[in-house]
Formats: C-alpha cells, sequence, structure tokens
C-alpha cells in the first residue's frame, strides 16, 4: 500500500476519462473507491466532527478540477493534497473548541480482525487505544507526519509536497515524532500504573 | 554527525527513505552497534502500533450527497478552478495543457480563465444563462446606488404593493419619492458578491455573450448611466472596462439583504415563491453572528437560498423589493466565515452557505438558477445598525 510518487492506475484512468466526457455519475465510482480511507485518514488528522464535511468537500474540489489533474501521481495523493489543503483552511476558519476529552471520545472503532480470538482482540483493541491517546499528547506537526507516514504509509517525497517543506525536513521531523510518540506512549502506560 | 542525526538514519533505514550508499553505511551501522539494533527494534515496534489504530469509520455513503452537489453547480465548473484553493502545482498544470495526460476536456480554462478552445453550441448555450443573470444583476444594481437622488427612488419603490413589479418598477426609476417616505422607508442597497478578481474573470467570460429577452429588457435602464452611480465594492471598478455598462458589468448572483425582525420573511418567501412557483426557497437555518467580526451587525440571522429559473428569480427579487422593511444590505458580501459553529444545524447552515460562496466565487451561474442570500437579523434588539 505504499504511497510513492506514481502515475494514475489505469483504472482510476478510466474513470476520470468517463467523468471528462460530462458524466458526473462516473465520478461517484472514485467517491466509493476513497471515501473511507480519506475519511479515515481526516478524521485521525482533524477533529472527526469535520471530516465528513471535509472529505465530502475535498471530492466536490477534485471534480471541479479534474481537467487539470494531470496524472502524474495517483488519483488518490491528489485527492489526499485537496482533502489536507481543505481541512487545513476548515481549521484556520473554525478554529477548534474540542478539548482534548472531547477528542478522546470521538476516537475511532477498532474493528477486529476476523482472524482474530476475543482476548486478542481486546488486547490490541486496548493497545491501539494507547497510541491514540499517546498521539494526542504530541502537537500537531508530529502528529501529522506519523499519520502521514505511517497510517498512510506515504513516502517522504509526497510528504514533503504536501507539507511543503523539503524532504531532508521530513527525515529529521518523522524521528522527532517518534521518538516523542515513544515517550508518550511510556507516559499513557506510567499514568495507568499510578 | 551529532547523534539525532545519526538516527535519523535508522529511522530512514526502515522507511526504505535511503540511496543506495547511505543505506549500506546503515546496515553495517546496525549490524555492529546493539543500540542502533535496539532503536530499529522501537521504531519497528512503533510502526507496527501505528498500523494498528482504530479506524474512524465514515457514518454516511457520500456517494449521494456529492453527485448531488456536484450536479447543483454548473456546467462550467467543471472546466474552472477554485481559485482560492489554486495551488502552485496545480497552477502550473493549468499553463501547461500540452503536458495534459487525460484525453482533452471540451474546454480547459486556464489560470488567467482563457478558454483554450472554441464553445461548441451547447456550451455557448450554457453561457447564455450567466448573460441573463448579469442582466438581472444590472436591474438591480440601478436600483441600488448610493446617490441620495436614487435612494428616495428606492425609498419610493418600497411603497409599491407586492405582484406590481416589473410596471411599478419602471416608474418607480423616474417617480421622485415623497419625503415621508425617506424618513419611514429603509432604502434599497444591492451588495456584490465577488471579489475584484473574479469580477475580471466574469468580464472576460461574458464578452462573447449573446443577449437574452431579459438582457434587453434591462439594458436601457443600464444606458441611462444609472448602474455607473455605484461606489465600490458596487462601482465598475475597471476604468477600462466602462465604456458599456451591459458589457462590463460582472457576474453578480449573490444578494444580502436585512429585513426588520419583525417581519416574517420566511412566510412572505413561501408565499412569492408560491406565486413565482419556479422558485424554490431553502431556509438555511439561523446563524449566530460573530460579534469580532465587521460583518453587518452582532445579531442572529436567518439564511434563506433561492433557486430557481432567472427569469422567475428576478420577479421574485423584484416582489422582495416591494416587501416594506426588506433591504439590501450594505455591507460586505456574506462570508461563511461569518457564521460561526455553535451548534450542529448552524454547522450546516455554514457549510450550505460555504458551498453557496463558492459556487458564486469560483464559478459561473448554473444554466437554470440564481442563487440568493438573505439575512435576516432574528433579534430586534440586535437588528442591524443602518
Amino acid at each position: 500500500m505504499k504511497e510513492t510518487i506514481q502515475s494514475v492506475s489505469q483504472d482510476d484512468l478510466e474513470i476520470i476519462k468517463a467523468t471528462l466526457n460530462e458524466s458526473s455519475q462516473a465520478f461517484g465510482e472514485l467517491v466509493e473507491k476513497y471515501q473511507a480511507r480519506l475519511y479515515n485518514s481526516i478524521a485521525h488528522l482533524f477533529d472527526p466532527r469535520d471530516a465528513e464535511d471535509i472529505v465530502q468537500d475535498a471530492f466536490v474540489k477534485a471534480f471541479q478540477k479534474l481537467s487539470i489533474f494531470r496524472g502524474t501521481s495517483s488519483f488518490y495523493t491528489w485527492l489526499y493534497r485537496i482533502a489536507f489543503n481543505t481541512a487545513v483552511s476548515y481549521q484556520r476558519r473554525h478554529k477548534p473548541t474540542t478539548s482534548l476529552d472531547q477528542k478522546k471520545e470521538t476516537i475511532g472503532d477498532y474493528l477486529p480482525d476476523k482472524h482474530d480470538r476475543p482476548d486478542e482482540w481486546l488486547e490490541k483493541k486496548e493497545r491501539a487505544e494507547k497510541i491514540q491517546q499517546a498521539l494526542h499528547l504530541l502537537n500537531e506537526e508530529h502528529r501529522t507526519i506519523l499519520i502521514l507516514r505511517e497510517y498512510e504509509e506515504m513516502s517522504y517525497e509526497t510528504i514533503a509536497e504536501l507539507l511543503k517543506v523539503p524532504v531532508g525536513t521530513i527525515r529529521s521531523r518523522l524521528h522527532r515524532a517518534r521518538i516523542c510518540l515513544k515517550d508518550a506512549i511510556n507516559q499513557v502506560l506510567h499514568k495507568d500504573f499510578e | 554527525m551529532d547523534e539525532n542525526k545519526h538516527e535519523e538514519l535508522i529511522s530512514a533505514y526502515l522507511d526504505g527513505e535511503l540511496d543506495a550508499a547511505e543505506h549500506e553505511r546503515t546496515a553495517k551501522w546496525i549490524e555492529e552497534d546493539p543500540r542502533a539494533q535496539n532503536l530499529l527494534q522501537e521504531l519497528q515496534g512503533l510502526q507496527a502500533a501505528m498500523r494498528e489504530l482504530p479506524r474512524h469509520r465514515l457514518e454516511n455513503n457520500l456517494i449521494q450527497p456529492v453527485l448531488e452537489q456536484i450536479d447543483a453547480q454548473p456546467a462550467e465548473a467543471l472546466y474552472s478552478m477554485a481559485a482560492a484553493d489554486i495551488q502552485p502545482e496545480n497552477i502550473m498544470y493549468a499553463t501547461a495543457p500540452a503536458q495534459h495526460a487525460l484525453s482533452e476536456p471540451a474546454a480547459i480554462v486556464h489560470a488567467n480563465f482563457e478558454l483554450e478552445k472554441p464553445l461548441d453550441h451547447d456550451r455557448r448555450r450554457l453561457y447564455l444563462w450567466p448573460a441573463v443573470a448579469i442582466a438581472v444583476a444590472v436591474l438591480l444594481m440601478v436600483f441600488s446606488s448610493r446617490d441620495p437622488v436614487e435612494e428616495d427612488r428606492s425609498v419610493a419603490r418600497s411603497d409599491l404593493g407586492v405582484g406590481q413589479e416589473s410596471a411599478a418598477s419602471q416608474e418607480a426609476t423616474t417617480r421622485p419619492p415623497s419625503t415621508a417616505a425617506i424618513e419611514s422607508k429603509p432604502q434599497f442597497k444591492l451588495q456584490s458578491a465577488e471579489p475584484r478578481s473574479q469580477r475580471r474573470m466574469s468580464l472576460e467570460k461574458t464578452n462573447d455573450l449573446a443577449g437574452s429577452s431579459l438582457a434587453e429588457r434591462v439594458a436601457p435602464a443600464a444606458e441611462a448611466g444609472e448602474a455607473s452611480e455605484f461606489n465600490e465594492p458596487l462601482a465598475f471598478a475597471d476604468q477600462d472596462s466602462q465604456a458599456s455598462a451591459s458589457e462590463t458589468t460582472p457576474l453578480r448572483t449573490t444578494y444580502l439583504f436585512n429585513a426588520s425582525p419583525e417581519i416574517d420573511i420566511k412566510s412572505q418567501l413561501e408565499t412569492l415563491s408560491r406565486e413565482s412557483s419556479e422558485v424554490k426557497v431553502i431556509d438555511l437555518g439561523t446563524a449566530p453572528h460573530d460579534a469580532s467580526s465587521s460583518a453587518v451587525a452582532a445579531a442572529d440571522y436567518r439564511v434563506f437560498d433561492l433557486y430557481g429559473d432567472p427569469e422567475a428569480t428576478y420577479m421574485m427579487i423584484e416582489a422582495l423589493k416591494n416587501v416594506s422593511g426588506l433591504t439590501f444590505s450594505t455591507r460586505k458580501r456574506l462570508r461563511s466565515d461569518d457564521f460561526p459553529i455553535k451548534s450542529e444545524k448552524n454547522k450546516r447552515a455554514g457549510t450550505k452557505i460555504e458551498r453557496l460562496e463558492k459556487n458564486q466565487v469560483f464559478a459561473q451561474p448554473a444554466p437554470d438558477c440564481i442563487r440568493l442570500i438573505i439575512i435576516v437579523p432574528t433579534s430586534r434588539s440586535q437588528s442591524p445598525k443602518r
């Protein structure tokens, strides 16, 4: 699933061509294909309560700009860039009013793996929740880069393009973020023992 | 190299982001140094944990809302660029059509908004509707000059009854108002909805437009020079394009109204929309106003969207002008961030406004609709200052 700078897939290209031939319905296939993944990622990075609106806006903007999509990156990367920019400007306009506690309430669902036994699933769930809590102890810059890299599995180059910083900065920032996450996890675990 | 920089190599090694030489050096280092091995293991553990994060599940399928929103937008939007969201790379794409990887669309609008290819017949027809919208705007602007004489005329118009709009409006533009009316009635003022840059775009796009029956109806008023009385931001600000009002008028599809709190604007609108059955009134709800913002005044606003056939909408606008106590806003254009999120309902209204705003600013009006936003203070004590 690693996201690198790559050209658009043949499937997506066909749908894009159909959409450009003035069939907006065809665009629905792209929405179907990417909505869950995009929503999940945006909900991790920004206020989950805004994520649905942001994702919907991003798809509409993508539709509007489809004729200028060059196809040199995957459609998802291009869409993600639009969604990310939309979310950033959304956040700028609507100053966050969410407290950390509220954010904790809106963490995602831990979906059971069909191969997991119930006790394994519970253990994984608990671990995932700890990671989630630890992530919320990080600053936004570190949280963002970790989600983009570890969750979205974007390449350094794609992240650099998205965040508009040099690749070298991504490398050092990502490492710092990982070290901070490690400390934050220890902090969360330590708190549980107290 | 300091320790952190050194450790970064292990992170990048884990991610497969090192070049061949660095990769080889780092692999050797990890092999020889137990501390490096520990760090690599820790980072691998973190990576695995991150990938087990809980999933945020999308509750609603967005296909239908997205397609509905797209369908509600003008056909030209597909070939337009959302100016505020243009990223440098997109500008580059737009100015380099030869590199376009996909099949060519019917027309590509460049960053400078010039059409790359001539419009085909059907598409040209689509552009007729913006011309109609412009024509409506010209007529509306004629009624909203800040010139005292024009204001008096506007006041006079407010004396007219609903349903007499066409003839009555014509008459009102020449009929001097009574002093009593000036003192007791609000004035109509029209607000531009588009920043200057978008107006330029509109000008460029509309130069080739053919006329329409509605355009012909409003042309005499524009030629009479009344429109040029507008002040900034209502003025025809582009000095080089003042030769002909009908050619230089920007698209104005959004107008702001204020109404006294005691006016039941919702039922007024519903009555009017029933009379003009092709116009739909969409109530976007109430939105509290941010007192720190300069727009309008500190009050709550009821927001409506009028949607319909241009001519029917025009008739409805004219009828609205005759609703006593209803005035065009003199304030800045409505902005989505004038409506802070304080409840889910307002959030939804804010999003709708934001989308409407985008449609208006970034694209031509849809072939079959004109949109208006009406703001109505919901509190008497906080009604806008005039």
